[in-house]
């Protein structure tokens, strides 16, 4: 009867709908909006709490890593202070332990305290700071920092990975093993990587990579009056075709490889004091199986053939390759032994040979255009087990292990490139497999022999030039990163022969017979001191040289380092400054 | 009645939509802050490590000036003379460097380090010749220079100040003997 209204009048329809209650479907629908309401509450609630577990979770992974990373940062940052560059302030391994990528010794002496022991012998008090993963009581991985003296500290816990990359001072990556005294960084690429909490729930946490470079904490003073030139040091006579010449670090003797005058081969120890003038032999290690031997290469220090002499000879289309171990007191002498490790009839010539960071020797095939591999630790010896790792273009020749961790191979060019020598890069990956090989450049002439100079880290290729001439060509190491110039020519024998048949000798200097000045050159080595040698198979000579390098080393040279001291509490700062006698190998 | 027809509200309910608005602002709001502390710890942290590094770098181009500065003669205080340079670039990390001259430093070819004192009447040009005839320096005299380049803190960040060993060698050359990095001293 209600509902029976004049139209116009709803205000008073209303009225009595109001009075009469919420139909069902309006508290239907009021229930359901209530409820959607509530849901989406609930959810946001939810996502709150989520989200606050998860974030808070991510920041305390970010600020943990972080602070970790700038702890070592600035340890870092600090490597060598008050030490003297003649410390090896970054050291990619644990006491005890070898070259790894995941842990750090680094050492500085930041309060400055030295001590003479006696003229040129200086203790410092060495701060000691070492980075590694472990694991904790609770089975967690933790990065922590050890500093002697100190209880351990540590910066990180759930920790998914750490890596510390060596750069040289072109930015170049250096494996840690090439990580050595005297060995002049540029800096440390830290990468650290932290896991989520497993107690927490789940996140994503972005690695964190810092680069810090390293600071020059020391400078060298040189007392020698400059004087350029290559100078003749040395002259060995009656060193029937020799292979080369070679030395451990810090060892008093040089090896010269050559032929006895009854054709096996010999080794002729002499004494490396640059005091020493004359061409004393002081030892001759008869190699009495190994004969015709083309290529000699010292095992790495770091390796477990360390002091070991590896040659390798080519006699009747097979290849030998022979170990000639250290005596008791680590040099090569007539008690040391000679082992033949193997003996292959894969390869038919060999152009070089040279030891790879992997431990395992590198051999080239001319005839084969391919580059092998010989792994002297395999089980079982005697058996072949060359393997071909690399296909080189032309006539792969010469080999060298460069300052970089890579091997370089002089190869002669394929006749379709019309002569001329090619130099190429063989790379070893992080894993320390190696790589296909690189062209890096070309060269004119034909390759003879390459070496390192361990002091500046160059490459020195010796050629035969088109026009019969020798020439040394000095491949620096920014050089071998960008070769978009011919390289620096460091030395050329008919520039050489002619000063030496125009100009008087001075008092101390070498003089060879002139019937004996060589007509071409075979080889060239350094020594561990940074000696230069040239073989003249013709004239059966090797000689001994300095050679001029850009910059020049004194033999005669300090190095210096400063601290700045300052009182706890005073404003005042003192300067103390130490020196020390650089090393100088062979003097 | 035309007018009351057209209310979207019901007069007795005047005030429930402004409820409605305080009740979701109520609820979105910790969200919002939850959020927005979040965004502001991560911005913090994120700029703490920028401004360590940072500073670090600056302090570090300060010393490459000062020692630019030396070789090239622009800066020569007298033993004991400081000078100042304020580094004002990048503006936003100005840097306020102290090169202040100290004693010079004498080497002697067995490895010493002579003082003031101790060089007092020797001919520090005097050449001599070494085992093997060669010509060699019996001494080497060293400038020797402080270098404190300091970045200013900036709430929250900690100042950054580097102390650096500089010497001016015989024939020019400006080297670094040492440095090290403080932070908040």
């Amino acid at each position: 009867m209600h509902r029976i209204v004049a139209l116009g009048d709803e205000r008073v329809d209303r009225g009595r709908r109001g009075a009469a209650g919420f139909s069902l479907i309006e508290v239907t629908i009021a229930l359901a909006v209530t409820l959607a309401i509530m849901a989406t509450l609930y959810m946001v609630t939810r996502s709150s709490a989520l989200l606050y577990e998860v974030q808070s979770h991510a920041i305390e992974r970010g600020l943990s890593g972080l602070r970790a990373l700038d702890d070592m940062a600035l340890e870092i940052a600090r490597a060598g202070l008050g030490l003297g560059g003649d410390v090896q302030a970054v050291v990619p391994a644990l006491p005890g332990a070898g070259p790894t990528a995941d842990a750090l010794t680094v050492r500085s002496n930041p309060e400055g305290i030295v001590g003479a022991l006696q003229a040129g012998l200086l203790v410092h008090k060495v701060r000691e700071v070492r980075f590694r993963l472990t694991t904790d009581a609770q089975g967690a991985v933790v990065l922590v920092k050890d500093v002697e003296g100190q209880p351990r500290q540590v910066l990180a816990r759930h920790v998914g990975g750490l890596r510390f990359e060596y750069l040289d001072d072109l930015g170049e990556t250096i494996a840690p093993a090439r990580v050595r005294p005297g060995r002049s960084l540029g800096g440390v690429r830290i990468t650290l990587s932290l896991l989520p909490d497993p107690a927490r729930p789940p996140v994503h946490v972005p690695p964190l990579t810092l680069v810090v470079p390293l600071e020059p904490q020391s400078a060298t003073v040189t007392f020698d009056v400059p004087r350029p030139g290559f100078r003749l040091r040395r002259a060995f006579y009656r060193m029937r075709n020799a292979v080369g010449v070679v030395s451990r670090p810090f060892s008093e003797a040089g090896v010269i490889l050559a032929e006895s005058p009854a054709g096996p081969n010999w080794l002729y120890t002499f004494p490396l004091q640059r005091l020493i003038r004359d061409a004393r032999i002081d030892t001759v290690v008869p190699l009495a199986r190994v004969r015709q031997a083309a290529a000699l290469a010292l095992a790495p220090e770091e390796g477990p053939w360390s002091g070991s002499l590896f040659v390798v000879t080519g006699v009747l289309r097979s290849i030998q390759v022979w170990r000639v171990s250290p005596d008791a007191f680590g040099g090569i002498s007539a008690s040391s032994e000679v082992d033949l490790l193997t003996e292959t009839r894969d390869m038919s010539v060999l152009g070089g040979a040279a030891f790879g960071i992997d431990g395992g020797i590198y051999l080239s095939d001319p005839s084969a255009g391919a580059i092998f591999r010989y792994l002297p630790g395999d089980p079982d010896p005697g058996r072949a087990r060359v393997e071909p790792v690399a296909a080189v273009p032309g006539r792969p020749g010469p080999l060298v292990l460069g300052d970089n961790g890579s091997i370089y191979c002089l190869a002669e060019a394929p006749g379709a490139e019309g002569g001329g020598t090619v130099l190429w890069e063989l790379a070893f990956d992080p894993a320390g497999a190696p790589e296909p090989p690189r062209r890096v450049a070309r060269l004119e002439g034909a390759p003879r022999s390459v070496a390192l100079d361990p002091l500046t880290g160059s490459l020195y290729a010796l050629l035969a030039d088109p026009l019969g001439d020798t020439v040394l060509l000095e491949l620096s190491r920014p050089w071998l990163r960008r070769p978009q110039t011919p390289p620096r020519e460091a030395f050329r024998l008919s520039s050489w022969r002619k000063e030496v048949e125009r100009t008087l000798p001075e008092a101390g200097d070498v003089v060879i017979p002139r019937n004996l000045l060589p007509p071409s050159l075979d080889f060239v080595s350094f020594d561990a001191s940074g000696a230069l040698y040239f073989g003249a198979a013709k004239v059966e000579l090797v000689l001994q040289a300095e050679l001029d390098r850009p910059g020049g080393v004194g033999l005669h040279t300090l190095g210096v380092a400063g601290i700045v001291g300052q009182e706890p509490g005073l404003v005042r700062k003192s300067i103390r400054i130490q020196a020390w006698r650089k090393k100088v190998f062979g003097f | 009645v035309e007018e009351e027809g057209l209310r979207v509200l019901n007069p007795r309910e005047r005030g429930v939509a402004l409820l409605l608005v305080v009740v979701a602002l109520a609820t979105l709001l910790p969200l919002a802050l939850v959020l927005s502390s979040y965004v502001l710890t991560r911005h913090r942290q994120v700029n703490l490590f920028r401004e360590n590094v940072g500073g670090q770098a600056v302090v570090r181009g300060a010393l490459a000036l000062s020692m630019a500065r030396l070789r090239s003669g622009k800066i020569a205080p007298r033993p004991g003379e400081a000078e100042t340079l304020a580094v004002d670039e990048p503006p936003s990390r100005p840097v306020h460097v102290t090169v202040s001259r100290q004693p010079d430093a004498v080497l002697t070819l067995d490895g010493s380090v002579l003082g003031p004192d101790q060089v007092l009447g020797l001919d520090l040009q005097q050449l001599g010749f070494d085992g093997e005839g060669r010509t060699v320096h019996q001494f080497r005299r060293l400038e020797v220079y402080l270098v404190e380049a300091e970045s200013p803190d900036r709430f929250p960040f900690p100042a950054v100040r580097l102390l650096a060993v500089v010497a001016r060698l015989e024939n020019g050359q400006v080297v670094c003997l040492g440095l090290r990095y403080d932070r908040g001293y």
